[in-house]
């Protein structure tokens, strides 16, 4: 695999729309988010959103059930005249589930599409990464990419 | 500035300007310790250290969970609320900000464990399996409490860390420290600023800011019906939500500007903490304020409205009982001070607006020790009237729990990046 490196975002953007019409894109690693790279490569983090509305259903249910069941059903007891469905202050408690397990899903399901923890990429064996002082931008690709005007390149085990 | 030199700049930030930490270091121990023993004191002892009595059987332990938690809010305000309404000036500090969330909670958090008497049944709150048949009360406000805080707290802790994810790494490749680098590295879960990361990163925070920014209204008025759903004269009204939600806003905006106008003088950060991010925090606290002083007009104004026996002698009660010096500070801390404000030259004036913020924090303190004392110490039975006093360790653990807030803040400003690198260079970039 070879890495490119560039100091301008304009330049690099150009490259990894030939690499990408080329079909020998690997990778692009970014000191920013890019909104062209998130349309360049068809990116949409279907996931994170997937176990954000799994999340906040399960919530809703959780809280639903661990207040309904008890107060409803289990132990139906009068406590002063309150009605043993007392959804209002349930309500409150549902809201607050909803949104820990909804934070919590979207986080794991995050977690989950990037396979994280990754200590073992590749390119964390190139020192230019991690100076960067020759460039922020790395594309990487399976083969040469011809006519590139990265200021450097590199051959990536 | 160059990406690379900022990158440079805030990593290092915290080692260059160790020893302005290291000095607060002292302090912060000192009352730390005070807490600690404080602490110790109570658990040795029980609840009879503090000056709680019946009728006034809430004291210190609420009025400064409420506080705490208040001062909280402006955090997530910063960080989730004006990422949502797109508001980049809001990137050099939305961090600090967060990090004063998480710190203001933790200390929050310490009053309903400690105010419990026996703390290690804290657990008793949430249903967990046991063999007593035991589920906690649904209905009460204590309950829901504990689920809006633990929610809350969960949050912003999750909230805070993913938006740092990627500010580890840049501290991972630029630290030359060894230990450091694995360090940050272990922390930033290998990210690698691929393009599929960003894009999930910058959903996973936009649905997080989401989440968060119904929770600054939801926690501060649950918080509220602690005290709105107690049948007492002075508790029992519908506006406590939006009048406790816009005073957690303005006492938490009054704890940023405090943060903010010492950290940019100490670690010479102008260019990042400009003037337009004090003006836009000033306004704020003004906009807050405002809000706050009409909702101590609407309470005085139903009250005389409603010409109700009880409630009329809380008022009256407020005004030229016991209490009344500490009524009137609070009202000049709260109301009268922030005026100077409307004016521009003084809203500038960095002096002014520390001194400002200063009185809105006491202000606010004082405006729950209010809330929570005159209405206790008489209600409605001739018998149950009793002042109150906190005692030596009421004090100290209050002024220690300053010392841990601090301790927080200082390991959040010496070891992490604490201005949002990513950020400032998307805004840059922009």
């Amino acid at each position: 695999m070879r890495v490119y490196q560039f100091r301008e975002f304009g330049p690099f953007l150009e490259a990894s729309r030939t690499a990408v019409k080329e079909k020998i894109l690997a990778d692009v690693h970014t000191p920013i988010h890019h909104h062209e790279l998130d349309e360049l490569l068809h990116l949409k983090p279907k996931a994170v959103n997937r176990g954000y509305y799994i999340g906040g259903i399960l919530g809703i249910l959780t809280g639903a059930l661990i207040t309904i069941i008890p107060n409803v059903f289990t132990f139906r007891i009068n406590v002063g005249g309150r009605p043993l469905f007392s959804w209002p202050a349930f309500a409150i408690l549902m809201f607050e589930l909803m949104v820990l397990f909804a934070a919590v899903g979207s986080i794991m399901a995050f977690l989950f599409s990037q396979k994280y923890p990754r200590y073992d990429r590749a390119i964390f064996a190139l020192p230019e990464y991690h100076d960067k002082d020759k460039g922020e931008y790395f594309l990487v690709t399976t083969e040469d990419l011809r006519g590139s005007s990265a200021l450097h390149s590199y051959r990536l085990s | 500035m160059s990406s690379l030199s900022l990158d440079t700049r805030l990593t290092e930030l915290g080692y260059e300007r160790r020893w302005t930490l290291y000095k607060l270091l002292v302090p912060v121990f000192f009352l730390m310790s005070m807490f600690l023993f404080a602490t110790f004191i109570l658990l040795k002892t029980g609840i009879g250290v503090w000056g709680v009595n019946i009728p006034v059987a809430w004291g210190f332990a609420i009025i400064n969970f409420v506080w705490w938690v208040g001062i909280g809010h402006a955090g997530t305000f910063i960080s989730a609320i004006l990422l949502l309404m797109r508001q980049d000036w809001r990137n050099s500090i939305n961090r600090l900000a967060e990090s004063m969330t998480l710190f203001a909670v933790a200390c929050a958090g310490l009053f309903p464990l400690l105010h419990l008497g026996r703390p290690w049944y804290f657990y008793w709150l949430l249903p967990y399996p046991n063999d007593m048949n035991l589920f906690p009360q649904y209905r009460s406000p204590l309950v829901w409490d504990a689920f809006a805080v633990m929610t809350y707290a969960s949050v912003s802790l999750l909230f805070w860390y993913i938006g740092l994810i990627p500010d580890l790494a840049a501290a991972r490749d630029k630290t030359k420290s060894k230990i450091k680098s694995v360090i940050f590295g272990i922390m930033s879960l290998g990210w690698s600023g691929t393009a599929s990361e960003w894009a999930g990163w910058k959903r996973l925070t936009w649905l997080l800011a989401l989440l968060a920014t119904p929770l600054v209204i939801s926690v501060h008025s649950i918080v509220s019906l602690d005290f709105a759903v107690a049948k007492l004269p002075g508790w029992h009204s519908p506006f406590f939500p939006p009048y406790f939600v816009s005073g957690a806003i303005y006492s938490g905006f009054a704890m940023v500007i405090v943060i903010l106008l010492w950290l940019r003088k100490e670690f010479s950060l102008e260019d990042l903490i400009t003037d337009l991010h004090l003006e836009k925090c000033a306004r704020y606290l003004m906009i807050s304020g405002t809000f706050l002083c009409y909702c101590y007009a609407l309470e005085f104004f139903t009250v005389w409205l409603g010409q109700e026996h009880y409630e009329m002698k809380n008022i009256k009660h407020e005004f030229m009982g016991p209490k009344a010096v500490l009524f009137w500070l609070m009202i000049f801390c709260n109301v009268v001070s922030m005026q100077v404000l409307w004016v521009k030259k003084w809203r500038k004036n960095h002096k002014i607006l520390f001194a400002v913020s200063l009185c809105v924090l006491l202000g606010m303190w004082l405006e729950r020790y209010v809330i929570v004392v005159t209405t206790l110490s008489d209600t409605f039975l001739p018998a149950m009237k009793a002042g109150y006093r906190g005692t030596r360790w009421d004090w100290a653990i209050l002024v220690g729990t300053f010392g841990v807030f601090a301790f927080g803040m200082i390991c959040v400003l010496r070891f992490l990046p604490f201005i949002p690198i990513s950020e400032i260079k998307e805004e840059r970039h922009k």
